[in-house]
């Protein structure tokens, strides 16, 4: 090995490590030791597994001496959220006090998949408790403390999967697997200031990852590129048993589309957010125009953010029944996840059954907007990373809505976010390309050819003193 | 006003029920917040109930009928 293999992307060390200028176990060993050494700075890391990883890798280092090489992820370490089942006594904490000793049998379908490519697991991440279903409104909201951006260790990283984003963002693994069910994946990618998959919903098992949401939970990856994400989604992706809502189309990554791009922006996108983000926004559209054809799109009046919120309350407060009627609740970080889930049980089954019925009509014109189209693009978050003793959503003054994600994860649509600048602070925003129902190689491709013009993604943030 | 399309009535009667089930585990201040998020649930169905819907618009996920192989 010539180079450090710190912020290389998946693709670089794949040929290093099938080339053999480094061994698994080799990699393993650096990145633990910075998962260690650097991920209570950014309080990213909830368990770090290092006797699975140096397992993996030691058995990796034998296929691919032996000339069983099995592809990009063989002997590369990742970490995931800590609400994917994990075997082994590794404990699935779900980010949540009650649950910091709980244990499952088996892996979750993705941790299998990744295992079956080859990949190490090197890390349990940390995430906000209950995947953010309890309300919070604040960072302080995790047993392992507020998730904190590399960027400024007063800043948040975003949530849920907090841990999932700083640990990439730092060069504490070299991807990792985040799931989002409103904003958990693609958030943590912009204040992190990192590339985040939101994949088509059923594109990922959701089998042994915690449920807070069943018609919007969807598993994705975060890693330092755009191209990085088409290749760790192809190994996770696929139909599987144990989910009846997983797609039967496999994915498969095309990393060579190339083509005149056709892009939209809703009007007024930018509305109430901060002025940095708008910035990076407006020149990364200037950035775009030149690979793509832009044109504004004016979606039709009705209630998103109402819909999908609706949904998400409505099944989070039946997925957690048991907790709250138990009153676990109470052992929860945020104070505000001690009450808030009390109000979702005033909503009522048929204003949970017309948002549903309100969903199939929000994707039909959604669809139809996109029309001619490859994708949306917009701010991936209205702000840069808010500071963590702070609620998060006061800092505009809550007049930015976001209806990207709410049509987005209401209608299960792909979308991607990757770094398009920073604020005079220093933080990182991001710009999101949200695709086609199933067509998650032209957002990646998109979002590739505005990686290949820029160099927001190169940048990284500075090392802390250990 | 009808109570069933009267905000403030639906509001008062959910936060009733709120008090009725979870009452022994709220401080005064935690009802007052439960209060502010009925609020927001009360607009939130509001805009819902706002848009027409006709008879065939059915819900998204569909129901498939299971059956173990074989």
């Amino acid at each position: 090995m010539t180079h450090s293999p710190l912020f290389v992307p998946i693709r670089e060390l794949a040929g290093w490590i099938r080339s053999r200028q480094i061994s698994p176990v080799a990699l393993a060993e650096i990145f633990l030791e910075r998962l260690e050494g650097l991920g209570p700075n950014y309080n990213a890391v909830v368990t770090l597994t290092r006797d699975r990883a140096l397992d993996e890798a030691r058995s990796a280092e034998q296929e691919i001496l032996s000339g069983r090489y099995k592809g990009p992820l063989h002997g590369i370490p990742y970490g995931a959220k800590d609400l994917f089942a994990t075997s082994g006594g590794i404990p699935t904490t779900w980010g949540a006090a009650p649950f910091r000793g709980q244990t499952f049998e088996a892996d979750a379908t993705v941790i299998c998949r990744l295992k079956d490519a080859g990949a190490l697991l090197s890390a349990k991440l940390a995430m906000v408790e209950l995947a953010g279903g309890m309300g919070y409104c604040q960072p302080n909201a995790s047993f392992t403390g507020p998730g904190i951006t590399p960027w400024d260790l007063n800043r948040w990283s975003g949530g849920s999967s907090s841990g999932s984003g700083s640990a990439v963002s730092a060069g504490l693994v070299p991807f990792a697997i985040g799931s989002e069910t409103w904003g958990s994946i693609l958030g943590p990618a912009s204040h992190c200031g990192v590339a985040g998959l939101r994949p088509t919903y059923g594109r990922v098992s959701r089998h042994g990852a915690m449920a807070l949401c069943w018609t919007l939970d969807k598993v994705g990856p975060l890693c330092l590129t755009a191209d990085d994400c088409g290749l760790v989604l192809e190994s996770i992706s696929g139909a599987d048993p144990m989910d009846p809502t997983t797609c039967r189309r496999r994915f498969r990554y095309k990393p060579g589309l190339k083509r005149r791009f056709k892009l939209g922006v809703i009007r007024n996108v930018c509305e109430g957010m901060e002025d940095a983000v708008c910035a990076n926004f407006n020149a990364a559209v200037k950035v775009l125009e030149t690979v793509a054809k832009i044109q504004t799109v004016t979606l039709p009046d009705l209630p998103y953010e109402e819909i999908t919120r609706t949904i998400l309350f409505a099944e989070a407060s039946s997925a957690f029944e048991d907790i709250i009627e138990s009153g676990k609740t109470e052992e929860l970080t945020a104070p505000e996840d001690h009450y808030h889930p009390l109000v979702r049980s005033a909503i009522l089954a048929k204003d949970y059954i017309r948002a549903q019925r309100l969903r199939y009509l929000m994707a039909r014109e959604v669809a139809r907007a996109m029309e001619g189209l490859d994708a949306l693009v917009a701010p991936t978050r209205p702000t840069s990373a808010t500071p963590l003793d702070k609620p998060f959503r006061s800092i505009t003054g809550g007049d930015a809505k976001d209806i990207m994600g709410a049509v987005g994860n209401g209608a299960g649509l792909p979308a991607i976010s990757v770094p398009n600048g920073f604020t005079q602070n220093g933080l990182p925003t991001g710009i999101q390309f949200m695709g086609k129902a199933y067509d998650e190689n032209t957002v990646i491709a998109a979002a590739h050819a505005y990686q290949s013009l820029t160099g927001w993604h190169l940048r990284h943030p500075p090392e802390p003193a250990r | 006003m009808n109570g069933a399309n009267d905000p403030d009535a639906e509001k008062e009667y959910l936060c009733r029920l709120i008090q009725y089930r979870y009452g022994d585990r709220l401080s005064a201040q935690a009802f007052e917040e439960v209060k502010k998020g009925i609020d927001g649930v009360i607009k939130t169905v509001t805009a819902l109930r706002a848009v027409p819907l006709k008879n065939s618009d059915e819900p998204m996920p569909r129901f498939i009928p299971y059956r173990e192989e074989g």
